[in-house]
């Protein structure tokens, strides 16, 4: 088949239709904020929260900004993994700051957004690892938990929108999910107290996905015999849930 | 009576149902779940033109990231817990006979339909963009944030892809 066959065939696809009695029906429903809330089938209605922060747009260029997202999730990533602290503390300055960084963050494409967490959450780690070393009373729970909020935050975007990120970010973002593993021992190391929180499990899912989505990409490209045998043991370690051990291994494959 | 910002999105509403509605259909095959998704693309995208139209310099690449993105979700959430890669082959199966099915009897349509599912998301997008909806390949780099020359590579490959798919379907 020559290509000028297979374009003949795709503009056929041309004939592919909406009915129009729906596109009257959903353009006056988009416009009437009375019942636009109501009206659509619940099929599929889980979409993602994200598009609510899609607002400002140079649309594509912040939403594939992935290369610095990689970047700023790797120092992010020495943060949390797994949850910090059951202490609560209440920080209404914290909970004000988050309110306000959401409210002008939600005038920011996704990938910004991210990167703002990132950031905060990245500060958080510092005044903890301040806080901790200092082993001031008073101000390592608080700390910890501020920390805690920022990474629920990255969590929560993360989650939302690594199925978006290209292979190679992907790659970078793997990395940095191993740094991060690596910095979570040493904090344990350092005697702080690390407990399952629903944000470590929100990264962890998110590690899973990231895992999910390198695998069936790399099941797409050529691999060497060596390289497919690798691949049956990430595969294996996948099942098992070793998401961090697959991410080692995937690594090691150069594609 | 439409206020201004409404008059304009009728009109953006107007360019971009049929083509928002053909790229999310050929990549979920369900009519039904087509124009739901469809649905909330555009409510999503009204929201967002209310609330800040200008900085919105190109709405047909904002409504198809939205639509992408929905499209993603989608399936994600279908999955639950499961991990679905939006490059597996779409499984879903359509089986009401409706009136979308009814009027796509061409066998062709079917096919090529089918090739299109089962190739990675990025070249089903650049296929579609492309030769359906006519998006030029600066404004397909645009929306995808890839270089031009990326672009023009994964245009290629990806009919080349869709080329190979179509050769499996016939075999199998």
């Amino acid at each position: 088949m020559t290509d000028k066959d297979l374009i003949l065939k795709l503009n056929k696809l041309s004939a592919i239709k909406p009915n129009q009695e729906w596109v009257t029906l959903t353009k006056n429903q988009i416009f009437n904020s009375e019942i636009k809330e109501n009206n659509f089938s619940v099929i599929a209605n889980k979409i993602s929260l994200k598009e609510k922060f899609i607002v400002n747009f140079n649309v594509i260029s912040s939403v594939f900004a992935g290369k610095k997202l990689a970047y700023a999730f790797s120092t992010l990533l020495l943060l949390v993994i797994g949850g910090l602290g059951i202490i609560k503390f209440t920080t209404p300055d914290f909970s004000t700051k988050v309110a306000s960084l959401q409210s002008t963050t939600a005038l920011l494409p996704v990938a910004s957004q991210l990167q703002n967490d990132f950031v905060m959450a990245n500060k958080k780690l510092q005044e903890l690892t301040l806080a901790i070393k200092e082993n001031k009373a008073g101000t390592i729970a608080p700390a910890m938990d501020e920390f805690r909020q920022s990474v629920a935050l990255v969590a929560k975007n993360l989650n939302n929108n690594i199925s978006t990120q290209n292979t190679q970010d992907l790659k970078e973002i793997a990395v940095n999910i191993k740094k991060l593993k690596d910095g979570r021992k040493e904090l344990v190391l350092s005697g702080l107290a690390i407990n399952e929180t629903k944000e470590s499990k929100d990264l962890d899912t998110a590690e899973s996905i990231l895992v999910q989505r390198l695998i069936n990409d790399l099941d797409k490209t050529t691999l060497t015999e060596d390289q497919q045998k690798k691949m049956l043991e990430i595969k294996d370690l996948y099942e098992a849930k070793e998401y961090g051990l697959a991410l080692e291994e995937i690594l090691t494959i150069n594609n | 009576m439409l206020n201004n910002k409404q008059e304009q999105f009728s009109r953006v509403y107007d360019q971009y149902i049929e083509k928002i509605y053909r790229f999310v259909y050929l990549k979920v095959s369900s009519e039904e779940v087509a124009q739901d998704i469809t649905s909330k693309v555009f409510l999503k995208g009204w929201e967002a033109y209310e609330k800040s139209a200008d900085n919105i310099e190109n709405k047909g690449a904002f409504l198809y990231q939205i639509a992408r993105n929905s499209v993603i979700d989608f399936y994600r959430d279908r999955a639950k817990n499961l991990v679905v890669s939006t490059d597996l082959s779409l499984q879903i199966a359509d089986k009401k006979d409706n009136l979308h099915e009814k009027a796509i009897q061409n066998f062709d349509i079917e096919l090529v339909k089918s090739a299109i599912q089962n190739l990675k998301q990025d070249y089903q997008d650049i296929i579609i963009w492309h030769y359906l909806d006519g998006l030029e390949v600066p404004e397909i780099a645009l929306a995808m944030q890839k270089p031009t020359g990326t672009v023009r590579v994964m245009l290629h490959r990806g009919l080349s892809a869709l080329k190979k798919e179509l050769g499996n379907i016939r075999e199998g």
